[in-house]
């Protein structure tokens, strides 16, 4: 009842304001209106099913976009599409399932680690490619700090170390502006410097 | 009673080290024994179900709305026969098929909590085996946790409010990155792309609420950068033990539903009552009133004295970009705007590196860059920079700007009432108004988003006392002003929007002189501000647009009215906030008739306490001059309480 008190009016108004075109981020909009998490789109399958456990739920991104290429870069679509579908990656527990076709997609492209550790890194960089390139060209920043952790170095001298080839490898790292692109070659750079490729464990 | 618990002890006995007792017949018997313990009318019980226990019109019930989550038929309101189905479920026999589906498997925190109460409990239960709960549960270590709230968004109507969600600490401050913490959040999955249906079936629940779990980096991507929004990181005390109990009701709510509503049943409620799971001494969703906004959530949890230990503050991409602005010199400035100029072509060099961050994150913020998103109008102006970045060395200065008066944390309670004395038409009354949420133009503005308005259903009646009668003036379903001065430049929106209904204002129509009107008005505009420093007023100008009806005799006239409105507003160094509007618009109504309707309103606040203002409101307006009396005022002086 309270509901329909409050709000029956509200839904009107707020309709209208929102039918005002937007055409830059027509596709994510309503997923920002109800604080709703990105993955709405994709999980929307999932939803109907009520499925039994949270573990239990397919990955429904996958559904859609297959895993045709490897790993998470194939899954990005547009860029309005991209936080929606690594959300739903991430609710279903990317971490700690192996029950996606996801994580053997990930280690056909990059053998030699484990597949945990790659896919988390392929992860991060499709989730936070455009701040990583800041920091890169900036030499030091949170998410570069971050990115030495998930290559395993957590040394604050390994940090600072990593900044600093971010920064004087730019150019050749960000040659293509791919995901996957900047991962594989951040590997070549990380194993190719010999403080950085003893401890950075999860990078060999 | 004595003899009671001595047979039971003596039977639980029996079932554990005696003959083996058939499942049935051990779940009937724990069955009893918490019936004897009255375990179902315990709170922490009723919390793990998430039973709802503000309810106006129904008796406590579960909020989750996805049958299978309560095992029992009327699990959903009986929280004695879902104990009861629990404990059968529990001692079923687990399938080689689907071992997760077991009840043990699905809901560890029941199972945790009844072992607890009830002794003997843990070895009867029978031995399974939960391979996805104990994957899931060996990555779910966490040092501590955070509240977190997303500040006001004023592009977006349903994110004006703000938004929490939990942030989960996967160490100690410093330890490791912030970055590959944790989140929890609780958000609508909608399915439609219709904003009109959209809204609809928000307002009405249609759509299933679920949470998430997923690295914080992805919370910060979205907020921070895809919506420019401050974060605001409250870490909470919180002990392990009460963090493990909140992950294990997580996991039992996780793959269920709750229909979400936009006033209650919304992202911070369920939030709260998740967050209750923890400790049955917090009591987090018990002040709510009717409706909930992350405002009132965030209160309940800063009412919990010594709960929040710090505030933390994590700029958005618009917070960054203007301190990066503000580094600059004026020459700098002029080279920014030389760099950012899509008319000026060729190659563009900047050596200076506070220059370039400055600009890179003018392009951030402006294309909304988030994730592996592509800039479109500044692609080849960013690779260009990013690359004179590198070659520049050089670390970027430091961001350190935290705004401590916008802290949510801060912000005064949302509801207020006002009494004041008013003088319309030579006529005296008294007025009595209210604004149920969330903050108007002349609140007190600590924590709440600069030159902002966001007020829902506020209303004022007039009180009569000669005839002892009390009538509806005024009521607004939503009143929304949102004022951002270009600066920086940047070009920022501003409007206005109003949905209401007043009872007594000038009919425009020959017949009746005073009429009530329902009308519906939104202004589109550009703000600037009116010279420097914090006091400087902020003038708008806008173009308003009307429709609505006024009713004359029993019939509605409709009108259409256009024109433009502007807006000065500003607050003074004696803790006064003041906002003047005028609009001027030519007014169409169905019988044929136009005219000019000139409308002028004059509003001061005076903060007497954080709680307390004393309010002057003046408006004057003119409808129909052909009319003997065309024009009307209103003033009124008040005293306003929040509560």
């Amino acid at each position: 009842m309270k509901h329909i008190l409050i709000g029956s009016c509200l839904a009107l108004v707020s309709s209208s304001l929102m039918a005002a075109p937007k055409p830059k981020k027509a596709a994510p909009k309503p997923a920002a209106t109800t604080e709703s998490t990105p993955q709405q789109k994709s999980q929307q399958p999932a939803a109907q099913e009520a499925p039994p456990t949270m573990a239990a739920r397919s990955a429904p991104a996958g559904g859609k976009y297959g895993m045709a290429g490897c790993g998470l870069g194939a899954l990005v679509v547009d860029r309005d599409e991209l936080l929606p579908q690594v959300g739903a990656w991430f609710l279903n527990g990317i971490y700690s399932n192996q029950t996606y076709g996801m994580t053997s997609g990930t280690s056909n492209c990059v053998e030699n680690r484990s597949d945990m550790a790659a896919m988390e890194q392929e992860v991060y960089f499709t989730a936070n490619l455009n701040s990583i390139s800041r920091e890169a060209a900036q030499g030091s920043g949170e998410h570069i700090e971050a990115l030495a952790e998930v290559f395993g170095c957590r040394q604050e001298a390994d940090k600072v170390r990593l900044g600093q080839l971010s920064q004087n490898h730019y150019s050749e790292l960000f040659a293509q502006p791919e995901p996957e692109q900047v991962l594989q070659r951040y590997l070549i750079v990380v194993n190719a410097d010999p403080q950085l490729a003893k401890s950075c464990t999860k990078a060999s | 009673m004595q003899v009671f618990v001595t047979v039971f002890g003596f039977l639980i006995w029996l079932s554990v080290y005696g003959a083996p007792l058939h499942g049935e017949a051990l779940s009937r018997l724990y069955t009893e024994q918490a019936h004897k313990l009255a375990l179902a009318d315990d709170e922490v019980w009723q919390r793990l179900l998430f039973y709802e226990r503000h309810s106006l019109v129904r008796g406590p019930h579960g909020l989750v709305d996805d049958p299978l989550f309560y095992l029992a038929r009327d699990g959903k309101s009986n929280a004695s026969a879902e104990l009861a189905a629990t404990l059968e479920a529990f001692f079923q026999l687990q399938t080689a098929t689907e071992p997760d589906q077991h009840a043990l498997c699905r809901f560890p925190a029941r199972r945790s909590y009844l072992e607890q109460k009830m002794e003997g409990l843990a070895t009867s239960l029978p031995k399974v085996s939960c391979p996805r709960f104990e994957t899931w549960w060996k990555d779910r270590h966490y040092e501590s946790v955070s509240l977190v709230f997303s500040s006001f968004y004023p592009d977006n109507p349903a994110s004006m409010f703000g938004h929490i969600f939990l942030r989960l600490h996967r160490s100690q401050r410093g330890a490791s990155s912030d970055l590959l913490d944790d989140s929890i959040n609780f958000a609508a999955f909608t399915n439609t792309n219709n904003p009109l249906l959209y809204n609809i079936k928000g307002v009405s629940g249609y759509f299933p609420g679920r949470f998430s779990l997923m690295p914080y980096y992805m919370k910060i991507q979205e907020y921070n950068n895809l919506e420019s929004r401050d974060l605001w990181e409250y870490p909470l005390k919180a002990s392990k033990e009460q963090l493990q109990r909140i992950l294990l009701s997580l996991w039992e709510f996780g793959p269920h539903f709750a229909n979400y509503y936009y006033f209650d049943d919304n992202c911070s409620y369920v939030m709260l009552m998740l967050m209750e799971t923890g400790d049955v001494s917090w009591n987090l969703t018990g002040q709510n009133r009717v409706w909930s906004t992350p405002s009132s959530s965030l209160k309940a949890v800063v009412d919990q004295p010594g709960f929040i230990l710090e505030t933390r503050f994590r700029p958005s991409a618009l917070s960054r970009y203007q301190e990066r602005y503000d580094q600059l010199s004026g020459s700098e400035k002029h080279r920014f705007a030389q760099l950012i100029d899509p008319k000026k072509s060729g190659e563009k060099r900047e050596t200076s590196v506070r220059v370039l961050d400055s600009v890179l994150e003018y392009i951030d913020f402006q294309e909304k860059l988030a994730g592996t998103q592509a800039p479109v109008r500044f692609a080849a102006l960013r690779h260009d920079l990013l690359l004179q970045r590198s070659q520049a060395g050089e670390a970027p200065l430091a961001l350190e700007r935290r705004p401590a008066d916008r802290d949510p944390r801060l912000a005064v309670s949302e509801s207020w009432v006002m009494l004041s004395g008013a003088e319309r038409d030579d006529q005296s009354f008294l007025r009595l108004s209210w604004q149920p949420v969330l903050h108007d133009l002349l609140g007190e503005n600590k924590g709440y988003a600069n030159d902002m308005q966001l007020q829902i259903m506020p209303m004022s009646f007039s009180l009569d006392l000669e005839s002892q009668t009390v009538a509806l003036d005024k009521v607004d379903v939503l009143n929304v002003i949102s004022v951002q001065p270009y600066n920086r430049r940047l070009q920022p929106k501003s409007w206005m929007f109003q949905l209401g209904y007043e009872r007594q204002v000038l009919c425009q129509s020959e017949i009746q002189r005073i009429c009530p009107e329902s009308r519906l008005s939104y202004s589109r505009g550009a703000a600037a501000s009116l010279g420097q420093g914090s006091y400087a007023p902020l003038g708008a100008g806008f173009l308003s647009l009307s429709t609505g009806a006024e009713q004359v005799e029993g019939q509605n006239v409709a009108f259409f009215q256009a024109g433009p409105e502007v807006l000065l507003h500003g607050t003074t160094p004696w803790s006064q906030s003041y906002a003047l509007r005028g609009l001027w618009a030519r007014r169409w109504n169905a019988e044929g008739y136009a005219d000019w309707y000139v409308k002028s309103d004059l509003q001061m606040s005076l903060r007497l306490a954080r709680l307390q203002q004393v309010r002057l409101n003046a408006s004057w307006e003119q409808k129909n001059s052909d009319r003997e009396e065309p024009t009307r005022s209103d003033i009124q002086l008040g005293i306003l309480q929040h509560f």
